[in-house]
């Protein structure tokens, strides 16, 4: 995953450098504590640090790039003004893919109530457009493979957008966000039991429809 | 193990989350079978897939638009909060008529007879007084001359608002009707006469209180409280006999109670049941152990009743338990728990559930219209807003830990606990703690004593002896072999072997013991006091109303056959 470089970090978010003596690797704990002291430069942080995840998160929930940055956005709002509230009865991270989950779902109950789309909208294809999501290129394959790396996501992308909304959560969370059976029970608020007989039923499925990729 | 044995748990074995023995079992497997090989690599290719599926670069000014929505939130929150003018064009007319609206409001409530009325309490004894003033200045459509001119007399005799002038205030002198007094009459006028709304606001409030109160006032005569025909009829009792006028006042207020808990409690029992039907699909219990065929497809079935039975069907579920009820001084509330407890095992109780249990049985007995013998007093107790809450507790408690089951199960794990068959449905329930019909036989509770016994015949004593140590052990008690000087009872003919146990638990956990056991108590153990009055009552309290720790002996006799045990006196 190719990472943004310190100088653009500045340039872009204008953030400035950490002060000397103030180590830059603090935890998010540490960094609560300092927005809640007053420090607007710790939320600052905070943001950095998660906000990919966040919008991609948000991303493998909707499929739509635009939609998945506003919610992304929003997300950090919320946490903005309902920091203080937050128990610490689990990491940042969870809360933060807490909010962001209702706000997926906020969103796809609006779009559906709409008619926006059937299920959800995918984004059509991978595009390096200044409109679409610009994908993190492996830069260790070769062109041919890359094409195909793409395709292959493009796939499992419109897969997931037929699952029901319970299955998508699930595999997204577990597979793409690696969550433990722990932290999903908190964040779905239903049994251990009962997210992996959902996560069974979910990646048969998504078998089915990748079949022929993983035949490939 | 076969194919469709294995496929369940290679997800887990996938995700290397698969522990012993099962990982050994699907190890074994895989190696000879080449289909199941397959289905692993294709669970695994997937998800390998999905982790690898890439991201996506955020906006490169994210942060940027995520402080200019702050911004834009603190702004539009300032705004709202600032007062907007209001046109006078619009505000005075608007006001003009809100003020006008209210003024006509003040007045009618101020005015309107019905509204005065309204505003007095029935217990009030001006009441039925005022109410009589009120409807002789109108025309008693209806109601016999003699007393509707009766009423207007004291009407025109009246001083004041729900005054009546003491040459009027004889009882005698304000009687409608032959047979009643001064209040009913003035409750009959108003109930033929007046409209329905207040009609219903009385019956709800005012007959019902009033009923209660003369219920409890002091007995008149050899019959004892009486509550007249006329407002045992408004008031919707069923009964005018003292007792049944209150049960089936309780009752009215505890079905309402019980629907509710139904509709809650209800909610709970279909997450439990939906949960448990997943699991059941994936061929596995509650508690993760792998189910037999036989156990996933009974798994299914009951969750799947539990979910239809669940919500709705609660409160006739406690009505079927309280149907069951034997109306036999003293022992009632005991039979009804103990089949209550038998129709609802629970994989855990504490004595706070116990105690809701209790409670919660009390207000279905309340609902049943029983007859008025055989009812003692002190047995049940008035319905109150604390054992409501305590009951509910208690249904929600239960509902995590207790299985749901369809009627038809209900039914046969009535039969098998009474017809002794070898396997009962309770046996789907994993560690449902319960002796099963395979090894309890019979039982018997003995009485009095220094050391309070229970009696199992049982055939298989090594199995009995397990379990009792396991449903005693859930319920926070120790079992210890009983030593001879405390086991001091001759055995019954017949008894092959005979163990003593000595068992300490809490006081409210021994109706557990019986109820895990499928008993229920057929004779109190010790003398108790009625709460108000302090004098003995007829019939006695359970070990389960004492509180603090207790202790008894568990008599296992193995027996070839069936019989009775013989109970020798305490020495």
């Amino acid at each position: 995953m190719a990472e943004l470089s310190v100088s653009k970090l500045a340039e872009v978010q204008k953030v400035t450098p950490p002060r000397r003596g103030v180590p830059g690797g603090e935890c998010d704990s540490e960094l609560i504590d300092r927005y809640l002291a007053g420090n607007e430069e710790a939320f600052n942080r905070l943001v950095l640090r998660h906000q990919r995840r966040t919008v991609n998160l948000a991303y493998r929930f909707l499929g739509n790039y635009e939609d998945a940055c506003d919610v992304a956005q929003e997300a950090f709002v919320r946490v903005y003004k309902s920091l203080r509230r937050f128990k610490r009865d689990c990491s940042f991270k969870t809360w933060l893919y807490k909010v962001v989950l209702n706000l997926c779902r906020n969103k796809y109950r609006w779009k559906k109530r709409r008619g926006e789309f059937g299920n959800i909208s995918i984004d059509s294809g991978v595009t390096n457009d200044c409109d679409g999501p610009m994908q993190i290129p492996d830069d260790t394959l070769s062109v041919a493979r890359e094409l195909r790396r793409k395709e292959i996501q493009s796939r499992i992308r419109e897969s997931l957008a037929t699952l029901p909304r319970n299955h998508r959560e699930i595999l997204v969370l577990r597979h793409m966000e690696d969550l433990s059976y722990a932290d999903m029970s908190k964040l779905l608020g239903c049994a251990e039991g009962t997210i992996k007989s959902r996560l069974h039923r979910a990646r048969a499925e998504i078998r089915k429809l990748l079949a022929d990729v993983v035949e490939s | 193990m076969d194919c469709e044995r294995i496929r369940p748990f290679l997800d887990d074995f996938a995700e290397g989350e698969l522990k012993p023995p099962h990982k050994q079992k699907v190890e074994e497997h895989l190696k000879a079978c080449p289909l199941c090989r397959k289905e692993l690599a294709s669970i695994r290719e997937v998800i390998r897939l999905l982790r690898e599926s890439g991201q996506v670069e955020e906006p490169p000014d994210f942060l940027q638009q995520v402080r200019q929505r702050i911004e834009r939130r603190r702004r539009h929150v300032l705004g709202r909060l600032l007062p907007r003018p209001v046109p006078a064009r619009v505000l005075v007319p608007v006001g003009c008529v809100i003020l006008a609206a209210f003024g006509i409001w003040l007045a009618y409530r101020q005015f309107s007879p019905r509204e005065r009325m309204a505003r007095y309490p029935m217990a009030e004894d001006r009441k039925p007084k005022l109410i009589a003033r009120t409807y002789a200045r109108e025309p008693t459509a209806g109601y016999p001359t003699e007393e509707a001119e009766k009423l207007r007399e004291l009407a025109r005799a009246s001083k004041g608002l729900g005054e009546l002038a003491p040459e009027a205030s004889n009882e005698s002198g304000i009687v409608a009707h032959k047979d009643f007094d001064g209040d009913e009459a003035a409750s009959l006028a108003l109930a033929d006469k007046e409209g329905e709304a207040y009609h219903t606001r009385l019956a709800r409030r005012g007959y019902e209180e009033e009923a209660l109160r003369r219920l409890k006032a002091p007995a008149r005569g050899a019959a004892g409280a009486q509550v007249s025909p006329p407002i045992a009829r408004k008031a919707g009792l069923a009964a005018t006999d003292a007792h049944g006028a209150e049960r089936k006042l309780q009752g009215k207020k505890a079905e309402s109670q019980i629907e509710r808990w139904g509709a809650q409690a209800g909610a709970v029992y279909v997450r439990q049941a939906e949960e448990r039907a997943e699991l059941a699909e994936a061929g596995r219990s509650v508690h993760g152990r792998e189910l037999s065929p036989r156990e996933k497809d009974t798994e299914s079935l009951v969750s799947a009743n539990g979910i239809a039975l669940a919500g709705a069907d609660m409160p006739r579920e406690l009505r079927s338990a309280g149907q069951e009820v034997e109306r036999i001084p003293g022992v009632a509330e005991e039979r009804a728990k103990n089949h209550f407890l038998a129709a609802m095992p629970a994989r855990g109780t504490t004595p706070e559930v116990e105690e809701g249990l209790q409670n919660a049985l009390q207000l279905e007995k309340a609902h049943e219209e029983l007859p008025v013998n055989g009812i003692e007093e002190g047995v049940t107790q008035p319905f109150d807003e604390k054992h409501g809450k305590r009951g509910e507790a208690a249904w929600f408690a239960r509902g995590d830990s207790r299985a749901r089951m369809s009627d038809t199960a209900f039914q046969e794990g009535q039969e098998t606990t009474e017809q002794d068959q070898t396997l009962s449905f309770f046996n789907f329930l994993p560690s449902a703690g319960r002796v099963n019909g395979d090894v309890l036989l019979t039982w018997q509770e003995a009485g009095g004593g220094a050391i309070p016994e229970l009696v199992l015949q049982v055939k298989d004593r090594k199995k009995a002896l397990a379990q009792i140590r396991k449903i005693v052990a859930d319920l926070g008690g120790t079992v210890e072999p009983a030593t001879r000087e405390e086991s001091k009872y001759v055995l019954a003919s017949g008894a092959a072997y005979a163990d003593a146990l000595l068992v300490k638990l809490k006081a409210e956990a021994y109706e557990s013991v019986l109820g895990r056991f499928g008993v229920r108590a057929r004779a109190p153990v010790v003398p108790a006091t009625k709460p108000e009055s302090g004098e003995s009552i007829e019939g006695t309290q359970t070990t389960s109303q004492r509180r603090g720790p207790i202790t008894f002996i568990i008599r296992l006799k193995e027996v070839s056959e069936q019989s009775h045990p013989q109970q020798s006196p305490p020495k």
